[in-house]
């Protein structure tokens, strides 16, 4: 072969030129993507944990299991337990002649990197964006309106706890059905449920939507409920 | 490069499918445990066992409806299933009954069973 005009010197500078190129290339745009895709990652994962608390308090709930322990991992954000007492968000439910509140507690997850909140509040996980109104529910909670026997059953999760608490890595969720409060009232004159939302978290959207969702009308409030049953259950998390 | 000996290339070309294999095999373990814990989830959620254990109530009830209860006790029974199927297992019962017809040559009454737990909503008539 003639290699005349073939120089190391330069081909090594050639293929040095492309390599450097290339990292630059990656760390301009392939880092912000990889970074935005390990942020979403873990919004995920914690949305999927969200579930599986909720799973575990309607084992609390609804299965008479009295005490409930999961290991999580919290990344890319912080989780909070809000006390219900120092939470806005409220349920009322109207009869049309007495007015019920109960305050709900919530556990909320805030992304570091990301906008992305998810809370799980009165037995249901919800989603919305820091700094925009919306809101969207990704797991409801187990209310229901019976219509052969016109019962309409809200249960109301309290959430209690005796520190404020916040957590991010590994944890462990440690919680316990402390007591259930029944209340029964027959033939209601029409059972209208408020939603209250707290400053810091708005999650107006998604409760409206979901309650408009179960009644059969598709409006509050709802009339010919013969029987409401509210079922209140104090859940206590000692540790995340 | 073209003087080396090149047996060995395809250890090398195995080497990548067996990674690109394991890549795909790693797939689609993540997407079966997914499908696991959803089909867990929906067997536990499922009351087989409090529908059954309230049939069993109401055959008892009709068993002793038979044997001479008063209209009071009649009712104070069904009132008893009803709440405590509500405060018990969170559940909406209501049942009732109807003449009691020929069936095949026997007598049975049609007792209509109603179940809803805001999950499953749970119909019958079963002929006892």
């Amino acid at each position: 072969m003639n290699e005349r005009a073939v120089s190391e010197a330069i081909g090594f500078v050639l293929i040095l030129g492309i390599v450097i190129s290339g990292i630059g290339l990656v760390t301009l745009y392939g880092y912000p993507v990889l970074i935005k895709e390990q942020s979403n990652t873990d919004v995920k994962n914690m949305e999927r944990a969200m579930i599986v608390i909720q799973n575990d308090m309607k084992s609390l709930c609804y299965k008479n299991v009295p005490y409930k322990e999961t290991s999580l991992q919290v990344s890319g954000g912080t989780l909070e337990v809000v006390n219900s007492t120092s939470y806005g968000g409220l349920i009322n439910v109207s009869t049309g002649t007495e007015s019920l509140n109960y305050s709900v507690g919530a556990l909320i997850y805030r992304s570091d990197r990301g906008t992305e909140v998810i809370t799980l509040e009165n037995g249901a996980v919800m989603t919305r964006q820091e700094g925009s109104t919306g809101s969207a529910m990704l797991a409801e909670p187990r209310w229901f309106y019976d219509a052969p026997t016109g019962t309409f059953v809200i249960y109301i999760m309290n959430i209690t706890t005796d520190d404020l608490m916040a957590k991010s890595g590994m944890g462990a969720v440690r919680m316990s059905l402390e007591n259930v409060d029944t209340q029964v009232r027959t033939s209601p004159a029409a059972v209208t449920v408020t939603y209250t939302t707290d400053g810091d978290n708005n999650l107006s959207v998604a409760w409206d939507n979901y309650l408009t969702g179960i009644s059969p009308s598709g409006t509050f409030p709802l009339t010919g409920v013969s029987k409401l049953v509210i079922k209140e259950y104090r859940i206590k998390i000692y540790d995340i | 490069m073209a003087c080396m000996n090149e047996d060995g290339q395809w250890i090398v070309l195995m080497g990548l499918l067996t990674a690109l294999a394991l890549f795909f095999l790693a797939l689609i373990i993540n997407q079966s445990a997914l499908v696991g814990q959803t089909t867990a989830e929906g067997v536990l959620e499922f009351p087989k066992n409090d529908i059954r254990d309230l049939r069993l109530e109401i055959f008892d009830y009709y068993d002793s409806y038979e044997g001479g209860l008063t209209p009071l006790e009649q009712q104070h029974y069904v009132e008893d299933i009803v709440r405590i199927s509500l405060e018990r297992k969170n559940a909406v019962v209501y049942f009732w009954d109807g003449p009691q017809q020929d069936v095949s040559g026997r007598m049975l009454r049609p007792i209509t069973i109603h179940y809803n737990n805001g999950v499953t909503e749970y119909d019958e008539t079963v002929y006892y």
